[in-house]
């Protein structure tokens, strides 16, 4: 359980008596002894390198906000960097030597499906833990996983969330897709099809872009004459902007947008005239919900990095909250041990107190947030809460909608 | 039919934009191979380079588009510079020079990726520049943003602006002699070195305006530049290496087909339906459509 | 005007020109004829600065042009229209002679070349729009002549103008080369024809293997049952 404030005054209060103290006496709360070791496999380079390199830096200030709180279980907690170079064949090289030299109690670290996938095949076949803060393929927590969690909900889910947004939006509606061909889209529209047809949504345009496209133009004139009430739109990368000015040029209203994911460089790419479109997210600073832990990591992380966090670097900042939680209630770092703590875990995320369950095959309980843009400025954006939803990972068939 | 009238005009105005930027690269590649036969494989690289600059302009020190653009366009002249002093005319004598080049390039390429994806790719998968000219201008039912048909312009006018160089200016002709025959234009006066130079700073220039004109037009990422080499490529090879009017009619054949093809089948069949297009072309006339 | 001396051409171990020496002088036109191979190319070719003697050397109006590139050569006065001509076969006729122009600064200057070699050559005028790739074999040589005279030469070197022509298109290029010799232009014209050579040359000079062989005016080549036997059986 995370302490309540006011402890953790107390013992921020202790921590800077403790640091002027420091010249004198050693500091009570310092953690000593061989750390307790995360292997944190991780995009620093490569195509998703913007993905893995803001998670990475949300999970050191995890790791030095635990260790200037004692530690876990008085040792203290180290998170160790290795670069996948978004490869899945260098993710397990690096799982191999972080198991094998480093001998981490667990791994974790990927921001992408594909590293995560590999690194996966490594910790179920070595018995190794596997915490995976990013990546939403249904696959990596497949029925029989035994060592892996994962923290981010399925992409198919998200699909599933995406429907239930629009029928209370409005109930029998019409929708449009338009999405580059990635395995991640795939999976969001497959439980976006599969929910529709339950949930009386019409889904009136299925357009699918070739990786690499540059230009929606003739297809947002196309979808123009479809005129669905929503638009689900996502671009692979930067074609997302591209996508979405192309469409807003055409005539769509911001309102008829829903973005399954906003990251804060997405956000403020679509700009001020995606002003009242809808995203879903994780995590997000505009949330009513934010507790000390969360506006610390987000002013902390923004006086280093120079922008706000958002969804991803929070899966990867709690994710080490999660690790230290788990490695005390297991009260060794015993890697079995560790494994059945996670299993058995029922907790609330550091930050917003959203639920932390897993099921048998290490997939969260899942949930997700639906938001309006209400302002874009410069480097900073705001948003009101429109949804909320939780659901059961398996309320639909996610393990067969994306094989 | 105000539905087939605005589904038309997204065709016309897609085919002349796309069109009109591949047809910018493939003009800088072939000018560079025509002239010098380096085949160079970090034209992408290059036109990245471009986009990405203009980008930490605007988004860095908030210079507005085109003035970046300008800049960023005239940089690229001592960058080429530099490049073909340091390193491109050391391979001007070698025999198979072609082979070299392109060994060359492609680490170049290496190079410069490894570059971008440790320095801008960490930061964001998203470059997005604010409108050069905001606003809409409606042809018929047709919303065009203003910045589209800016950067349409001036492609169009570079495009013209390289044409007219090379058929009229004095050292235009000389770049197309030694296209044609580099001894014959040494007999002729032309210092064919100095081309080589003079082809190599062209080139590398009319490969960043396009880029530059790509980023002033979409948001980008970093895996444009890739296709963006192989686009060009294709262009210059149907188009007859060394020829800038193939390159300016195949760069639109490519965006109109693409344009036309996305409206009948889909996204993923028009992308690939330029390569179909350029396969039969080049089993009709396999050394490419024009000559230099 | 032009002074040779000594010029010895390697091409790897292959001697191509072996202590060549040769004089032309202003308002001349000399012969330099020879079997295939001889060397009468790599001559040329030396002159012109496009292969580098490895001994000896070659002076124009008593200018040394040892280091002298090919493209400098031209400014200084000289024009070598080389075997097989040196055309640019997309180009029209006019823009082969704008760029036999290269050089030439002065425009006024250019269009007095374009009428000389329109006067000289009427049939390239009347195709002056044709793709230089597309006209005859001898309207091709035409136009290349017409090429090396747009850059003002001091003096011209020809490489085997009539190789693959007809007879009666060589009669017109001859004719094209008297016309020149009065209007005293400075030529070295190398040929395997020696006919047309000994024609229109005041000089012959005749290589063979790399060597200067005979030197002699053309009467009293032709006089010499050795010379005629070896070199101009082609009589």
């Amino acid at each position: 359980m995370p302490p309540s404030p006011r402890a953790r005054r107390a013992l921020a209060l202790a921590l800077a008596l403790a640091v002027v103290a420091g010249g004198v006496l050693p500091a009570a709360a310092q953690p000593r002894g061989e750390p307790v070791k995360i292997g944190w496999i991780s995009e620093l380079s490569g195509t998703w390198a913007f993905f893995g390199a803001t998670c990475f830096d949300a999970a050191k200030i995890a790791e030095e906000e635990i260790n200037a709180r004692g530690g876990v279980l008085g040792r203290p907690i180290a998170v160790l960097p290795q670069d996948n170079r978004t490869d899945p064949a260098q993710a397990v090289a690096a799982a191999r030597v972080l198991d094998s030299q480093d001998k981490v109690l667990t791994l974790s670290g990927p921001t992408s499906s594909d590293t995560a996938l590999a690194v996966y095949g490594y910790a179920e076949q070595n018995k190794v833990p596997f915490v995976v803060p990013v990546a939403a393929f249904p696959r990596l927590t497949r029925p029989g996983t035994q060592w892996t969690f994962r923290v981010e909900p399925d992409a198919v889910g998200w699909g599933y969330a995406i429907v239930k947004f629009v029928e209370k939006q409005k109930p029998g509606g019409t929708l449009g897709l338009i999405y580059s061909d990635y395995a991640l889209q795939r999976a969001i529209t497959a439980g976006i099809k599969h929910q529709a047809e339950r949930s009386k949504i019409q889904v009136v345009s299925d357009i699918v872009f070739p990786q690499g496209a540059t230009d929606a133009t003739v297809q947002a004139a196309q979808l123009k004459t479809r005129n669905p009430d929503y638009v689900v739109v996502i671009g692979g990368g930067a074609f997302d902007v591209t996508i979405t000015n192309q469409l807003l040029d055409v005539g769509f209203r911001p309102a008829q947008f829903i973005h399954p994911f906003g990251t804060v460089k997405q956000i403020l790419g679509w700009g001020a005239r995606s002003v009242g479109s809808y995203y879903g997210t994780f995590f997000d600073h505009s949330l009513a919900n934010l507790n000390d832990y969360a506006r610390g990591l987000i002013e902390k992380f923004k006086a280093r990095k120079g922008y706000i966090p958002a969804y991803i670097e929070n899966f990867c900042y709690s994710t080490v909250y999660l690790i230290k939680e788990a490695v005390e209630k297991a009260g060794s770092t015993d890697r079995t041990k560790f494994r059945d703590a996670l299993r058995a875990i029922d907790t609330k995320e550091i930050t917003t107190g959203i639920p932390i369950v897993f099921d048998k095959n290490g997939a969260r309980k899942e949930y997700m947030y639906f938001m309006q843009i209400q302002e874009v400025g410069k480097d900073t954006y705001r948003s009101r809460e429109a949804f909320y939803i939780e659901w059961d990972p398996e309320v639909i068939p996610v393990y067969q909608l994306a094989p | 039919m105000d539905a087939l009238l605005l589904i038309g005009l997204s065709v016309v105005t897609t085919g002349l934009i796309t069109g009109a930027i591949f047809a910018l690269v493939a003009a800088g590649v072939t000018i560079v191979y025509g002239a010098i036969w380096l085949p160079n494989a970090a034209n992408g690289q290059f036109f990245m380079l471009g986009g990405l600059l203009v980008w930490s302009l605007v988004t860095g020190w908030g210079m507005s588009p085109l003035l970046a653009a300008a800049l960023v366009v005239a940089a690229s002249v001592p960058f080429a510079l530099v490049l073909e002093k340091g390193l491109i005319r050391y391979f001007y004598d070698v025999p198979d020079r072609n082979i070299v080049y392109l060994v060359v390039t492609l680490g170049l390429a290496q190079i410069f990726a490894g570059i971008f994806s440790s320095t801008y790719g960490r930061w964001t998968d998203n470059y997005s520049l604010p409108a050069a000219w905001p606003g809409i201008v409606m042809i018929g039912p047709f919303p065009f943003p203003k910045t589209r048909l800016l950067v349409l312009s001036i492609a169009l006018g570079l495009l013209a602006g390289l044409f007219v160089f090379l058929r009229l200016h004095r050292v235009g002709r000389a770049l197309r002699a030694v296209f044609q025959n580099r001894e014959a234009a040494a007999l002729r006066g032309v210092n064919v070195r100095g081309i080589y130079r003079f082809a190599f700073v062209l080139g590398t220039l009319v490969v960043f305006a396009g880029g530059t004109l790509f980023a002033m037009a979409y948001s980008f990422d970093l895996t444009a530049a890739w296709s963006m080499a192989i686009v060009a490529f294709a262009i210059m090879i149907v188009g007859g290496p060394g020829s800038v009017l193939g390159s300016v009619v195949i760069g639109l054949v490519f965006g109109f087909t693409q344009a036309i093809v996305s409206v009948f089948a889909n996204p993923t069949i028009a992308t690939f339906s330029y390569l179909v297009a350029m396969l039969v072309i080049l089993l009709v006339k396999p050394s490419g459509l024009f000559t230099r | 005007m032009l002074s040779v001396r000594e010029v010895t051409v390697r091409y790897g171990p292959f001697l191509a020109l072996d202590g060549v020496s040769l004089e032309v002088g202003r308002g001349e036109i000399v012969g330099l004829i020879g079997p295939n191979g001889a060397g009468k190319s790599t001559l040329l070719r030396a002159l012109a600065g496009l292969v580098t003697p490895a001994a000896g050397s070659i002076a124009l109006r008593g200018r040394p042009l040892a280091g002298v590139e090919a493209f400098r050569r031209v400014g200084l006065g000289m024009a070598l229209v080389p075997e097989g001509r040196g055309l640019f076969p997309h180009m029209s006729v006019e823009e082969n002679l704008l760029m036999g122009a290269y050089a030439v600064r002065d425009r006024a200057r250019v269009r007095e070349n374009f009428e000389r070699v329109w006067a000289l050559f009427p049939v390239l005028a009347d195709r002056r729009r044709q793709l230089a790739g597309t006209l005859s074999g001898g309207q091709q040589q035409m136009l290349a002549i017409g090429a090396g005279l747009m850059s003002n030469p001091e003096i011209c070197l020809f490489d085997e103008p009539s190789m693959g022509l007809a007879p009666i298109v060589i009669g017109e290029i001859a004719e094209g080369l008297h016309r020149l010799r009065e209007a005293g232009l400075t030529v070295l014209l190398a040929e395997q024809n020696a006919k047309l050579a000994s024609d229109v040359a005041s000089r012959i000079y005749i290589l063979q293997t790399g060597r200067i062989r005979y030197h002699d005016i053309p009467e009293n080549l032709l006089r010499n049952p050795e010379v005629v036997e070896g070199f101009l059986s082609v009589y």
